[in-house]
């Protein structure tokens, strides 16, 4: 019972980890294009958070595995992303294969999610920094989950703004793009604030 | 004169220009993050051009030799994987042109694999593409990159560290915040924001005559 | 040129007042030093104005005061050795990014005071976060020489380390401990406070429920050993929080407006606050905490308001049961 409740504390606190001073887009800025169109279609943010954390939790855990024997290599820094990849794209092909059954227009949507989602930066950047931390299972999946739900967060704060940043009140060479990635910004700014030092990259 | 030749070539700008009016980073939004957070000085930036563009450039090419009726999931696979094969002598490689900066720029080198001119864009508005017209466009990709990782390497770095290249230059003030990611986002923003301006200047119809 | 409304017009007069009515404590605690930081930061307001409204292609409204208020928040939330250089990037980074960048008065997203401080914090760090111990001559020059400079630890880094503050009660009220300029006179701030509450120009709800919710975390989990009361005075009174809560989480147009939108808005500034606390090293907490919150004013405005919708229809279904 100690040990279940030692592994889920662990993964609580490396989740809030990455959800807040880890974020993958406010603090490392990964999966900026992918937020630049979920703005646009922004009613598909929910069913992407959820596509997006079950692909890093599922690569997280197959990464957890098969890490120990890539480390044994010299060339370990650069194989990493092609032992990752290859799982990535595993769990990329049989989302794809599980969709098949699935009826429109819901298949397309989860598609488009899936697609988007899976071999997007924020997937590979999260298995890299769970690996490159030395994480055990339980701080694995906690990382994995917040990674994906702090994405999620963050693309929805974005959301919450995006009116205001393509508003007519702004100067014309501003609006839209520009005010976004200042918007961005800021936000980083905040969540820098509250670690109060540089993230290791 | 090039408001003029930009006004008669409208169509050809739009298509094959992503180095200035259509740049991949600050028009269309692509492969942010490595200019935001881990170009923090100019032999990062250096480091991180040189990689994106062996990257990509080898791994559009050897994707384009795929049959056309390759099923889209197998291609985007295809594609990461080409790019982790590529990944591995151009690690090599940049760890010996710049053998300190490895650790600098983090995870953000071997994130390239996955970078959305590569995962997005080629199949988009590449492959379908003749082969020269394809080198052409995937040319002018990379160099919009370059042109935008370079100039912000240096500007951070000589705001942030008073340095070029590693080398001190004397300013009056350091300011230091050019060096986190919001440094990076609100450069990029003005940087975006000027080139929209001037984007609106060359579409703005006029004399022709050059300023 | 456009006017602004008569009440933005009235409360920006008043919020001006209040800031006024604060700059004489700095300049008795810390010399002439203060006066001219203030001084520069007005003049820098009036520049920025000046200069970034016609780059902006922004309409000047008449009677626009809200860039002086801002240099005021912004100078008087920094220590009295800071640069003047300091004073400068904080007003020109919060006015161009936090103001006119985002369309003009009325229009920002962020608290341009808050955005200005935060990045001073980070960008200066040394000196806009060490705070001059009192009585101390502080020269007129551009860069003080920090070696000459005698340094006094304030209460909220002794909260840090989990350390009780030796400053007294009264010194407390007095504002006689080292801390930004204008933030340690805990009794003129808790009387301007009231009178701005009274006079309507900040909202009460936002202010009581920031104050309750710190005052509540600060009880349940204490960082001072001292106990619950010490606690509580402790972390209301240390770092930039009084003064925060009162002139920056207040901004009616990067905070919610519904009633009950405000309380939670206030609720969740404290959490947000406690937490950076807990956590975190920095003194100008808040200011950062509010650059998270203030873009989600819209959204407590909704729940407020889904809230409000709620009680209406349990009060009416209330009077329709009791008058069956």
């Amino acid at each position: 019972m100690d040990l279940i409740f030692s592994f889920l504390g662990q993964m609580f606190i490396y989740g809030l980890v990455a959800v807040f001073l880890e974020n993958s887009l406010l603090s490392r800025a990964m999966g900026s294009s992918t937020a630049v169109w979920l703005m646009r279609d922004h009613r598909l943010l929910l069913p992407f958070g959820a596509v997006l954390t079950a692909t890093i939790l599922l690569s997280s855990i197959g990464a957890y595995f098969i890490t120990p024997w890539v480390n044994q290599s010299v060339y370990s820094y650069e194989l990493f992303p092609l032992a990752y990849s290859v799982i990535i794209c595993l769990f990329y092909f049989i989302a794809i294969l599980a969709t098949i059954k699935v009826k429109q227009p819901c298949k397309q949507d989860l598609r488009l999610c899936i697609h988007r989602s899976a071999l997007n930066s924020v997937v590979l950047g999260s298995v890299l920094l769970s690996t490159s931390y030395g994480l055990d299972l339980a701080g694995v999946i906690g990382f994995g989950l917040g990674s994906g739900i702090g994405y999620t967060l963050a693309v929805w704060m974005l959301r919450v703004a995006a009116p205001r940043l393509r508003s007519k009140a702004i100067p014309k060479s501003f609006r839209g793009f520009p005010a976004m990635l200042i918007y961005i910004g800021v936000l980083s700014l905040a969540v820098y604030g509250m670690i109060g030092h540089t993230v290791a990259l | 004169m090039l408001k003029a030749l930009y006004q008669q070539h409208r169509q050809g700008f739009r298509d094959y220009d992503n180095i200035l009016t259509r740049n991949t980073v600050l028009v269309q939004g692509l492969c942010i993050a490595p200019v935001v957070v881990a170009a923090t000085t100019l032999k990062n930036a250096c480091l991180l051009g040189l990689a994106f563009a062996a990257i990509t450039f080898v791994s559009v090419v050897l994707l384009s030799f795929l049959p056309k009726k390759t099923p889209f999931t197998l291609r985007a696979i295809a594609a990461v994987l080409l790019a982790c094969g590529v990944f591995i002598p151009t690690a090599l490689w940049v760890r010996d042109l710049f053998p300190g900066n490895i650790q600098q720029v983090g995870i953000f080198l071997p994130l390239l694999v996955t970078n959305s001119v590569l995962v997005g864009k080629t199949e988009e508005s590449l492959l379908h593409l003749k082969k020269g017209k394809m080198l052409l466009k995937l040319i002018t990709y990379i160099l919009g990159f370059e042109l935008v990782i370079l100039f912000t390497g240096l500007v951070r770095e000589l705001l942030a560290f008073n340095t070029v290249w590693g080398n001190p230059v004397t300013l009056p003030f350091t300011f230091s915040v050019m060096a986190l990611p919001f440094g990076g986002f609100v450069l990029l923003g003005f940087l975006a924001a000027a080139v929209r301006r001037y984007r609106e200047h060359l579409n703005k119809p006029g004399s022709g005559e050059e300023e | 040129m456009s006017s602004l409304t008569p009440q933005y017009q009235s409360r920006c007069v008043r919020l001006l007042t209040a800031l006024l009515l604060l700059c004489p404590i700095p300049v008795c605690l810390y010399g002439p030093r203060a006066a001219l930081l203030l001084v520069i930061g007005l003049a820098c307001a009036f520049l920025c104005d000046l200069i970034f409204r016609p780059l902006f292609g922004l309409e000047r409204k008449k009677r626009d005061l809200s860039s002086y208020i801002t240099a005021l928040l912004i100078t008087l939330l920094l220590p009295a050795s800071i640069s003047w250089y300091g004073v400068i990037c904080g007003v020109v980074t919060g006015l161009l990014i936090g103001k006119y960048l985002f369309g003009g008065t009325g229009r920002n997203i962020f608290n341009p005071a808050a955005l200005g401080v935060a990045v001073v914090s980070l960008a200066f760090g040394d000196t806009a976060l060490s705070y001059p111990a009192l009585g101390q001559n502080l020269g007129l020059e551009p860069v003080l020489n920090t070696a000459s400079i005698t340094y006094a630890t304030s209460p909220a880094s002794v909260l840090t380390v989990g350390g009780t503050p030796s400053v007294s009660y009264t010194d407390l009220l007095l504002g006689s401990f080292s801390g930004a300029m204008g933030v340690t006179c805990i009794a003129a701030l808790l009387v301007i406070g009231v009178a701005l509450c009274l006079l309507k120009t900040i909202p009460w709800r936002t202010t009581v429920s920031a104050v309750a919710a710190v005052a509540l975390l600060a009880a349940l989990f204490p960082r001072v050993p001292a106990g619950v009361l010490p606690s509580i005075i402790y972390e209301l009174s240390s770092g930039v929080l009084l003064f925060g809560i009162l002139f920056l989480a207040s901004d009616p147009v990067s905070g919610p407006n519904n009633n009950w939108g405000q309380v939670f808005y206030g609720v969740g500034v404290a959490l947000g606050v406690m937490c950076f606390r807990y956590v975190g090293a920095l003194e100008t907490d808040l200011c950062f905490v509010l650059l998270l919150a203030s873009p989600l004013s819209k959204e407590f405005d909704r729940l407020g308001g889904r809230l409000s919708h709620r009680i209406a229809r349990w009060r009416s279904g209330k009077k329709e049961a009791k008058s069956c």
